[in-house]
C-alpha cells in the first residue's frame, strides 16, 4: 500500500493504470476507493496520518481549515496528541488502563490505544486550533499496517462535532422542558384521540382535577370533566366568529386547534368532587407524518390563584372607585365652588357649583385659564400669584362672570397643594359667594349714609342757627358761638371718623387729630391767621367709645390756647400724643404768652372752661404737672392706654 | 359780586347758607333739587357758581349728577360741593376736577372761605 500526500491522487489498494473492464471484485474495490478518496480530500474531515510513533506524517485540507495549521507547520513535528485537550487526554488514558488492564501513557498512546490492539476505535475528542479555540471532534482511528501487519503509523479521521453538539444540547433542553411540563404536576396534559377520547392523563391532571389516569383513559373527553354551560357558551360564540356551526361538546374545544389557530382560552374544569377551577387550556392538535389529525393534546394551567388575585384586584378598584366617589361627593357637595389650577393658573379641575359660577362646563373650564372667568382678570392672576408666593390667601374678593354676564361676587380661599415628593402642583381654590354678604354690607352702607346725612345736616341747622344768632349779638360773645359752631365740628368729624368703625376696631389718634387741627384752624382761625396748628403725633390708636371725649378734650385746650395765648394774633399751637408705657400723653402746648398762675390743673380748667376737667376724668386720666417755660404754656395729659397698641389693628383714618 | 345757584333740600340750611352769602355781597338763587335747579341752568338767568349738596332728597348723589348737567349747560360755571357724608371713593370719581368741596356742617367762616375761594378760580 503507498500513502501519498493529499495533494496527489490516493491509491490505496489499488493498482495503477488499470484500463481493462474491471471484475465486480475490482468494482466494489474501485467504489471504495473513490469513497476513500472523497473522504480524504473532503474539507468537512480531518485526515491525519501519523508514523508508528505518532508524529504527523499527512494534514489534509479538511485538517487544516478545522485546526487552522497549515500541513507544512506540523508535519514531521507534532503528534495529534499535541493539538488535543489534555485533560481529556489523560481522563482517556486513566479509563483505556482500566478498561484494559494494561498502563496506558497520557499521550498519543491514549489517542490510537485502542487502534494499536485492532480494536475499532471511534470516540469523541477535543481539537485545539492554532488560534487557541476549541471544538468536539468525533475521530475515527484507524493503524495502518504493513504487509506483514506491523503497525506502520495511525490514520485519525476526524469530524467537527459542533454542530451536533449544539442539536443535541437544544435537543435535550427541549427535551428535559417537554418532559418537566408533561411530568409536572402544575400543568394537565390531557392528550385525546381524533375524537376526544383522553389517551394520556398526566399527573398534573390527576393532581388538578382527582381523577387518576385509569379512571378517565378511554373512557371519557375532556367536555365531559368541563363547565357544561361555558362548553355551550363556547361552542355559540366560534359558530358566529367562524360562521359555521360547531356543537356544544368536545368539537368546541378543539375546533380552533383542528383548523391550525393557535388557541388558548380560559375554562372551568369539573373535579371529580364536583368542585370547579379555572383553568387557561392551551390547545394543540397532533398530527402524523401526512398532517392528518391524530388526536389534541390539551395543556392547562389552574388560574385559580390568578383569578383570585384578580377578584381581589377587582375588589381593590372597586374600594378605590368607592373611595374616589366618596371623595368627589364631598367636593361637588360642598356648598362653594371648588377649583384647583397649575401653577401658572390653568384650571385642571373643578366642582359644579365652579360650572354654575362660570356658566361653563367642566369640560370648557379645564385647561382654561382661571383669569378669564372674572371681570378683573388682572386681579384674578394676581390672586393666584399671591397664593403662590404667600402658600395662602383668604377672603379675597373677586367678581366672577358667567357666560349669559351674570356677575357673582365671591370670596376667594385658596392655598398651594403638592404630591407626595413635596412637589408643587398647583392652587386649589374655594369661591363662596358673598352677593348676600355684599348686599347687605351695601343696605348699612346705605343706611349709613342717610344717617350721617341727617346727622350732618341737623348739626347743619345747629351751627346756622349759631351763626344766626351771632350776626345779631355784641362783638364780645361772638367768640364764644364761634368755639360753640367749633365743639359741634369736632362731634361732627369724630363721627365720621366712629361711623367708619366697625365693631371692635379703633380709631388712629394721630389722624384725627391733624383732622381736629384742619377744622378749628378752618372755623375759628381762617385762612389769614398768623396762628398755625401744628400736630406731632405717634400712631397711637384709642377705642371708639373714649374717642368722643377725647376728641372734645383736644378741642377745649385748642380753643383755650387760641383764645388767651396770642394777644398779638400770631404763634403755634402743637399738638402731640405719644405712647409712654401703658399710658397715652396729651401734650397741647403754645408758644404764645403763658400763664401767671403755676396750678396748672387749676389754670386749665380757669383758662377755658370746666370741659377740661370734665373730660379728663372721663377718660380715666389726670393732668400732669410740668414746669413751664418762660414763654408758652404746655398742658400735659396722661390716659390710661387700654388701648390695641400701635400696629395690633388695621387705623381708620391714615 | 357774583350769583350763586344754592341748591339744597332742607329749607333751613339753605336759608342760612343763602344769608351768610348775600351777607358777603352776592346774589343767590335757591332750589331744593336737581330738576328745579336744571330750570335756572337752562334759563337765561345769568349763574356765576353753583354751590350744591350732594345728597339730594333720595338722590345720594344728585348734586354730582346736577354739576356735570350744569357743567354741560355752562362749561364756565363754577362749583362747590357739600355733603355730610363720608367721601367715597365712588363719589369722588364722580365730583369734577377744578371744582370745590365743603364739609358738613360748615361754619360761615369756612362757607366764606370756600366761596371766596372757588370764585377766584
Amino acid at each position: 500500500m503507498t500513502l501519498i500526500n493529499g495533494n496527489e491522487e490516493t491509491r490505496i489498494g489499488i493498482a495503477e493504470g488499470v484500463d481493462i473492464m474491471p471484475t465486480p471484485a475490482e468494482e466494489t474495490l474501485l467504489k471504495t476507493g473513490a469513497l476513500q478518496h472523497a473522504i480524504f480530500n473532503s474539507a468537512n474531515f480531518s485526515s491525519i496520518a501519523t508514523d508508528a510513533k505518532g508524529v504527523i506524517q499527512i494534514f489534509n485540507v479538511g485538517a487544516e481549515r478545522m485546526l487552522g495549521y497549515t500541513a507544512a507547520e506540523v508535519m514531521n513535528k507534532i503528534t495529534p496528541a499535541d493539538i488535543s485537550d489534555p485533560q481529556e487526554l489523560i481522563a482517556r488514558a486513566k479509563a483505556l488502563s482500566v478498561e484494559l488492564a494494561t498502563p496506558i501513557t497520557q499521550g498519543f498512546e491514549a489517542l490510537v490505544f485502542k487502534a494499536s490492539r485492532g480494536i475499532e476505535d471511534i470516540y469523541e475528542l477535543t481539537y485545539i486550533r492554532k488560534d487557541g479555540s476549541r471544538f468536539p471532534a468525533v475521530v475515527s482511528v484507524t493503524a495502518l499496517r504493513d504487509a506483514q501487519n506491523t503497525i506502520i503509523g495511525y490514520l485519525l479521521i476526524g469530524t467537527d462535532n459542533t454542530a451536533r453538539k449544539q442539536a443535541e444540547e437544544a435537543l435535550l433542553k427541549a427535551g428535559a422542558l417537554q418532559r418537566a411540563i408533561f411530568n409536572s404536576a402544575n400543568f394537565s396534559s390531557i392528550a385525546t384521540d381524533a375524537k376526544g377520547v383522553i389517551q394520556i392523563f398526566n399527573v398534573g391532571a390527576e393532581r388538578m382535577l382527582g381523577y387518576t389516569a385509569a379512571e378517565v383513559m378511554n373512557k371519557i373527553t375532556p367536555a365531559d370533566i368541563s363547565d357544561s354551560q361555558e362548553v355551550i357558551a363556547r361552542a355559540k360564540e366560534l359558530s358566529v366568529e367562524l360562521g359555521t356551526p360547531i356543537t356544544p361538546g368536545f368539537e368546541a374545544l378543539v375546533f380552533k386547534a383542528s383548523r391550525g389557530i393557535e388557541d388558548i382560552y380560559e375554562l372551568t374544569y369539573i373535579r371529580k368532587d364536583g368542585s370547579r377551577f379555572p383553568a387557561v387550556v392551551s390547545v394543540t392538535a397532533l398530527r402524523d407524518a401526512q398532517d392528518a389529525i391524530i388526536g389534541y393534546l390539551l395543556i392547562g394551567t389552574d388560574n385559580t390563584a390568578r383569578k383570585l388575585v384578580e377578584a381581589e384586584q377587582k375588589k381593590l378598584d372597586q374600594r378605590l372607585r368607592d373611595q374616589q366617589f366618596y371623595t368627589r361627593s364631598l367636593i361637588e357637595s360642598n356648598i362653594d365652588a371648588l377649583m384647583t389650577t397649575d401653577p401658572y393658573g390653568i384650571i385642571t379641575d373643578v366642582n359644579k357649583q365652579m360650572e354654575a359660577l362660570t356658566g361653563c362646563t367642566r369640560d370648557e373650564l379645564i385647561g382654561a385659564p382661571f383669569k378669564s372667568h372674572f371681570t378683573d382678570p388682572e386681579r384674578a392672576e394676581a390672586g393666584i400669584k399671591l397664593v403662590l408666593s404667600e402658600k395662602k390667601v383668604t377672603d379675597y374678593e373677586l367678581t366672577a362672570r358667567a357666560r349669559d354676564g351674570k356677575e357673582t361676587v365671591v370670596s376667594y380661599n385658596a392655598t398651594t397643594f403638592y404630591d407626595r415628593g413635596r412637589t408643587l402642583q398647583g392652587v386649589f381654590a374655594s369661591a363662596r359667594d358673598v352677593t348676600d354678604r355684599k348686599q347687605r354690607e351695601n343696605d348699612a352702607r346705605s343706611l349709613t349714609n342717610e344717617i350721617s346725612h341727617r346727622i350732618k345736616n341737623n348739626l347743619q341747622v345747629i351751627v346756622g342757627l349759631i351763626a344766626y344768632e351771632a350776626k345779631w349779638t355784641a362783638a364780645p360773645c361772638v367768640q364764644g358761638y364761634k368755639t360753640m359752631q367749633a365743639r359741634i365740628g369736632a362731634i361732627a368729624q369724630l363721627y365720621d371718623l366712629i361711623s367708619q368703625t366697625s365693631r371692635g376696631r379703633t380709631v388712629a389718634v394721630d389722624a384725627y387729630l391733624r383732622e381736629i387741627a384742619k377744622t378749628m384752624s378752618a372755623s375759628l382761625l381762617g385762612n389769614m391767621s398768623s396762628i398755625k396748628i401744628d400736630v406731632e403725633a405717634e400712631p397711637v390708636e384709642i377705642d371708639p367709645d373714649r374717642a368722643v371725649p377725647f376728641g372734645l378734650l383736644v378741642n377745649e385746650l385748642t380753643t383755650n390756647a387760641i383764645k388767651h395765648a396770642f394777644p398779638h394774633g400770631s404763634g403755634t399751637i402743637t399738638l402731640c400724643v405719644e405712647q409712654i408705657g401703658d399710658q397715652i400723653e396729651l401734650v397741647v402746648s403754645d408758644d404764645g404768652v403763658g400763664m401767671k398762675d403755676k396750678d396748672l390743673a387749676k389754670s386749665a380748667e380757669k383758662r377755658g372752661s370746666n370741659y377740661v376737667a370734665i373730660f379728663v376724668r372721663q377718660l380715666g386720666g389726670a393732668i400732669v404737672p410740668s414746669k413751664q417755660a418762660l414763654t408758652g404754656t404746655t398742658v400735659r395729659i396722661r390716659l390710661p392706654l387700654l388701648l390695641v397698641p400701635s400696629g395690633g389693628a388695621e387705623p381708620l383714618a391714615a | 359780586m357774583a350769583v350763586i345757584l344754592v341748591v339744597e333740600d332742607d329749607v333751613f340750611i339753605r336759608e342760612v347758607a343763602e344769608m351768610m352769602i348775600q351777607d358777603w355781597g352776592h346774589q343767590t338763587l335757591a332750589a331744593c333739587d336737581v330738576d328745579e335747579a336744571l330750570t335756572f341752568l337752562r334759563s337765561p338767568q345769568h349763574i356765576d357758581a353753583l354751590f350744591t349738596d350732594i345728597y339730594l332728597k333720595e338722590l345720594v348723589h344728585g348734586g354730582c349728577d346736577l354739576a356735570l348737567q350744569a357743567i354741560a349747560l355752562r362749561p364756565n360755571l363754577r362749583v362747590l360741593y357739600t355733603t355730610g357724608n363720608t367721601i367715597t371713593d365712588k363719589m369722588k370719581a364722580l365730583l369734577i376736577e377744578g371744582t370745590h368741596f365743603l364739609r358738613k356742617p360748615y361754619t360761615q367762616h369756612q362757607l366764606h372761605d370756600s366761596v371766596k375761594e372757588m370764585l377766584a378760580t
